[in-house]
C-alpha cells in the first residue's frame, strides 16, 4: 500500500509538477521585478509607461558588497492600453513582468486631466497589483519622476512610498491607496484627492519632492493644496492622528503645536431645508514651540491665551479650506456628499444632479475644542 | 466507524469551521444587486430563515434520537428512499467540489496566477480523503483544534483593521428596498450546506442539540456580520470589484512592521478547507455505504474523492464552466430540499415503529 502511494506521488509530480513554462515563470532570474510605475498619455492617445525595476541579475552581486539599496534600472515603453504596453516590456528585456513588488503607481498630468477612467480600470482586474498600493499624481510627467536621478542613483519608488507614508503620519498629504481610490471612483462623486509628486533641483542635484495634495473633481484634476494647507483637508475628513501646526499668538511670538490627538465628528442636520453639517474638531496637542517665547514657567493665563489663539487660528484655516473645496474645487475630497447620501438618502436622490451648487450653500458650523496636554517637561494639569 | 459519537460541542464547532469557509470564499458576484450596509442587516434575517428551515429536522429528532431522516425514510420505503438518499449523496457532492472548486479558482487567480493548479488540487482532494477515512471522530477532533487556530486569526485581522474603517463607507440601509436584503439572506441559507448535514448526523451527535444549534447559528452569523462590517467601511465599493473580498481585505490589514496579512486568512482557508471537504467526503461514503453499496467504506471514500477530483479537473479548465455550477439557485434548491424539504415529508410519513424495526434490520 505505501508503495503504490509513493508511485502514485511520483507520478502525479511528474505529470503535473514539472511544467517548463511554470518552472521559467517562477524563477526570479527571469522576471522583471516592479516597484514603481508610471503612466502618462501622449498626444496621439497613446500611452507611455515608465517602469522603475529592481536588476535581479545584480542585485546578487551588490548586496554583498553592501550596497545600500538594490540597483534599479528603469524602462519607458510605448502603446494603445496600458496592459499591452507593460507587456511589450519582455520584447526588450527578456523578462516577465512581476507587479508583487510594486510600490506605487505615478499617474502624469496629462492622464489625471483626461483619462483617469481608463488608468483605473487595469488596476482593478490585475490581480497581482496589491490593493494597499499608493497612487499619486505627478505635477508634469510620471516618467520624469521615476527617472529622476540622485547624483548617480535613481530616486527609488521605494523611497518615494515612504516619504508620502511619513507626509501621511504628518496629515501634509493625502494619501490614498488604490482601493480607496476605486471605492470613490465607484461611489458616485467621483471626488478624490491624491499625494502630488515634483522634480525639484537643489544645490546641483535632482530629487523627487512631494509638493502637497491634488484635488480631483468628478476624476478630473483640478488643483493642488500645498501641503500646510491639506492638514486642514485632513482635519475635516478626520484622518489627522498627528500633525504639526504653526501659528502667531499673542505678541506676535511664533508658536508651534504638536497635535497627539484629533478626532472631528460630523452631524447632519436640516435647518429651513437646507443640509447643515456641524463639525466637531476634537484636538490633544503639545505646545512644541513658543518662537521667541516665554521660560518653562508658565501661568494657567497664558496657557489660555495661547489655546484661544491657537482655536481661533485652526478654525480659520478649516473654514477656508472647506469654501476652497466646495466653493472654487466644487470637489468633495473630505466626504461630505458621502455623509449627506447616507444620513439623507432621500434628500441625496432629488438633489444628485446639483449636489455640488447645495454643497456650496449648505451651512458649515465648525467648532474647535482643543486641549493643550503639556507645555514642555511638564503636565498642563499641573496648573 | 458506524457508532462514532461526537458532542454537540466538537459537531457544531465542526459545523463552524465548515461554514467559515463559505464565509471567508465568499465571492462578491452573489451579491452584486445588494448594497454594503445591506449586508450588515441581512444576518438578521438569515438567523430566522435557518431557525425555521431546522424545525422539521429538528421535530424529527424529538420524536426519535436514535434514527435520522435517511434510516426514517428507508424504514418507510426502499424505493422512496432511494431517490432521497441520491439526494443527499449528490448535494455532499456538489458542495465537496464546489469547496474545492473554489480553492482551485482562488490559487489559480489570486495566489498563483496564470499557473496551473492541478497539482495542487488532486494532493488537496486526497489529503481530504484521507480526513474522511480517519472518520467522523477524527474530524471532529481536528475542528475543534482548527477553531483554536481559525478564529484567533480571525479576529486579529479584524483588530488590525479598525484603524482603517470609515463609516463613510457604508451605504444607507434598504436603499433599494427590503427585497433585494431577503434574496441575499435566502442566498446566504443557501450556501450553508451544514443545514443538510445536521438533518443527517444528529444521531451521532450526544450532549444539548438545540443550545449547540443556536450557538453555532447566532456565533457563524455574527462572525459574517464582523467580516461584513470591516470589508464595508474598510474597502466600501472596492470590495464589490474583488474576486474573493475578504481576502483582498486581509491584504489590506497590517499589523506593526508587518503587512499583507493575506498569507494568513489563505492558511484558514485551507484549514477549513480540509475539514469541510473531508466531513462531505466521509458522509458521501457513510451514505451510501448504510444504504447501497456492501462495500468497504474505505474504498467508497477512494472511489468519491477520484470522482471529485475528475470533477474538479473538468470544471476548473474553464473559469465559465466554474461560474455555470457554482450557481445560487444550485445551491438554494440543494439546501432546501436536503434541509427542509426532505425531513418535512418524513416528519409527515414516517412512522416510529417502522423506525425501530428498520433500526433492528441494520
Amino acid at each position: 500500500m505505501r508503495k503504490a502511494t509513493v508511485v502514485l506521488v511520483v507520478l502525479i509530480i511528474a505529470v503535473f509538477g514539472f511544467n517548463e513554462k511554470e518552472i521559467y515563470k517562477k524563477d526570479i532570474r527571469n522576471r522583471l521585478v516592479i516597484q514603481g510605475i508610471g503612466i502618462d498619455l501622449e498626444k496621439d492617445d497613446s500611452y507611455t509607461v515608465t517602469l522603475q525595476t529592481i536588476d535581479t541579475n545584480a542585485q546578487s552581486a551588490t548586496s554583498a558588497e553592501g550596497a545600500s539599496q538594490p540597483p534599479i534600472k528603469t524602462y519607458k515603453v510605448s502603446g494603445d492600453t496600458i496592459y499591452t504596453t507593460i507587456k511589450s516590456v519582455t520584447e526588450i528585456e527578456g523578462k516577465i513582468p512581476l507587479y508583487s513588488q510594486n510600490r506605487i503607481i505615478i499617474l502624469g498630468k496629462s492622464i489625471t486631466e483626461e483619462k483617469m477612467d481608463d488608468v483605473i480600470d487595469f488596476f482593478v482586474r490585475d490581480v497581482e497589483n496589491s490593493a494597499s498600493i499608493y497612487i499619486a499624481a505627478a505635477e508634469n510627467s510620471a516618467s520624469e519622476i521615476l527617472e529622476a536621478k540622485n547624483g548617480e542613483e535613481y530616486v527609488s519608488a521605494r523611497s518615494i512610498e515612504t516619504g508620502i507614508k511619513a507626509c501621511e503620519y504628518d496629515a501634509r498629504i493625502f494619501g490614498t491607496q488604490l482601493y480607496e481610490l476605486i471605492s470613490r471612483y465607484n461611489s458616485g462623486s467621483k471626488d478624490f484627492a491624491l499625494p502630488m509628486l515634483s522634480v525639484a533641483e537643489k544645490g546641483g542635484k535632482t530629487g523627487v519632492e512631494i509638493i502637497g495634495t491634488a484635488i480631483f473633481n468628478n476624476t478630473r484634476f483640478r488643483e493642488y493644496m500645498s501641503k500646510d494647507d491639506t492638514v486642514y483637508l485632513n482635519f475635516l475628513s478626520d484622518k489627522v492622528y498627528n500633525a504639526a501646526i504653526s501659528f502667531i499668538g499673542q505678541n506676535d511670538k511664533k508658536i508651534s503645536l504638536n497635535v497627539v490627538d484629533s478626532k472631528t465628528e460630523r452631524k447632519l442636520k436640516f435647518e429651513n431645508g437646507k443640509p447643515t453639517f456641524k463639525i466637531n474638531v476634537k484636538i490633544k496637542a503639545d505646545i512644541a514651540e513658543i518662537n521667541g517665547g516665554v521660560s518653562q514657567t508658565m501661568t494657567k493665563e497664558d496657557m489660555e491665551k495661547i489655546k484661544a489663539s491657537a482655536e481661533q487660528y485652526i478654525y480659520k484655516q478649516i473654514t477656508e479650506t472647506r469654501k476652497l473645496l466646495y466653493e472654487q474645487y466644487e470637489s468633495d475630497a473630505c466626504g461630505y456628499v458621502r455623509l449627506l447620501y447616507i444620513l439623507k438618502p432621500s434628500f441625496y436622490r432629488e438633489n444628485e444632479k446639483n449636489i455640488d451648487s447645495v454643497m456650496r450653500d449648505s451651512i458649515y458650523e465648525v467648532d474647535i475644542d482643543l486641549k493643550i496636554r503639556r507645555v514642555g517637561h511638564e503636565f498642563i494639569e499641573m496648573f | 466507524m458506524q457508532n462514532e459519537k461526537l458532542s454537540a460541542f466538537q459537531f457544531f464547532t465542526m459545523l463552524f469551521i465548515s461554514r467559515t469557509l463559505t464565509t471567508v470564499t465568499y465571492l462578491s458576484s452573489y451579491t452584486k444587486d445588494i448594497r454594503l450596509s445591506d449586508m450588515l442587516v441581512q444576518p438578521i434575517f438569515r438567523i430566522i430563515i435557518g431557525t425555521l428551515i431546522m424545525i422539521p429536522v429538528y421535530l424529527i429528532y424529538k420524536k426519535q434520537n436514535t434514527a435520522d431522516v435517511l434510516s426514517i425514510a428507508r424504514s418507510k420505503s426502499k424505493i422512496i428512499s432511494t431517490p432521497i438518499v441520491i439526494c443527499y449523496v449528490f448535494t455532499f457532492f456538489y458542495f465537496t467540489v464546489m469547496t474545492v472548486a473554489r480553492l482551485d479558482v482562488f490559487a489559480g487567480t489570486v495566489v498563483f496566477p496564470e499557473t496551473d493548479v492541478k497539482f495542487m488540487i488532486i494532493f488537496a482532494v486526497l489529503l481530504c480523503a484521507y480526513g474522511a477515512y480517519l472518520g467522523f471522530e477524527a474530524l471532529g477532533r481536528s475542528a475543534v483544534l482548527s477553531a483554536i487556530l481559525v478564529v484567533p486569526v480571525l479576529v486579529f485581522i479584524m483588530a488590525t483593521l479598525t484603524k482603517k474603517a470609515d463609516l463613510l463607507n457604508l451605504t444607507p440601509v434598504f436603499y433599494n428596498g427590503v427585497m433585494p436584503v431577503i434574496k441575499t439572506a435566502v442566498d446566504s441559507v443557501g450556501q450553508t450546506v451544514e443545514y443538510g448535514i445536521i438533518a443527517v448526523c444528529l444521531p451521532k451527535v450526544s450532549g444539548n442539540i438545540k443550545k449547540g444549534f443556536f450557538v453555532w447559528l447566532i456565533l457563524q452569523t455574527v462572525l459574517m456580520a464582523i467580516m461584513f462590517f470591516f470589508a464595508a467601511t474598510v474597502m466600501g465599493n472596492f470590495a464589490s470589484t474583488q474576486l474573493f473580498p475578504f481576502h483582498t481585505l486581509s491584504s489590506i490589514a497590517e499589523f506593526s512592521i508587518f503587512d499583507r496579512l493575506d498569507a494568513i486568512i489563505t492558511s484558514v482557508w485551507i484549514l477549513c478547507a480540509f475539514i469541510k471537504a473531508g466531513l462531505l467526503i466521509y458522509l458521501q461514503a457513510d451514505i451510501l455505504h448504510r444504504t447501497f453499496i456492501k462495500i468497504k467504506k474505505e474504498y467508497l471514500i477512494v472511489g468519491t474523492a477520484i470522482v471529485t477530483i475528475i470533477a474538479n479537473l473538468i470544471i476548473s479548465s474553464e473559469f465559465s464552466r466554474f461560474a455555470f455550477v457554482d450557481n445560487s439557485v444550485i445551491k438554494i434548491i440543494l439546501t432546501g430540499v436536503t434541509a427542509f424539504v426532505i425531513p418535512l415529508g418524513v416528519l409527515i410519513f414516517g412512522r416510529k415503529g417502522q423506525v425501530k424495526k428498520c433500526e433492528k434490520q441494520q
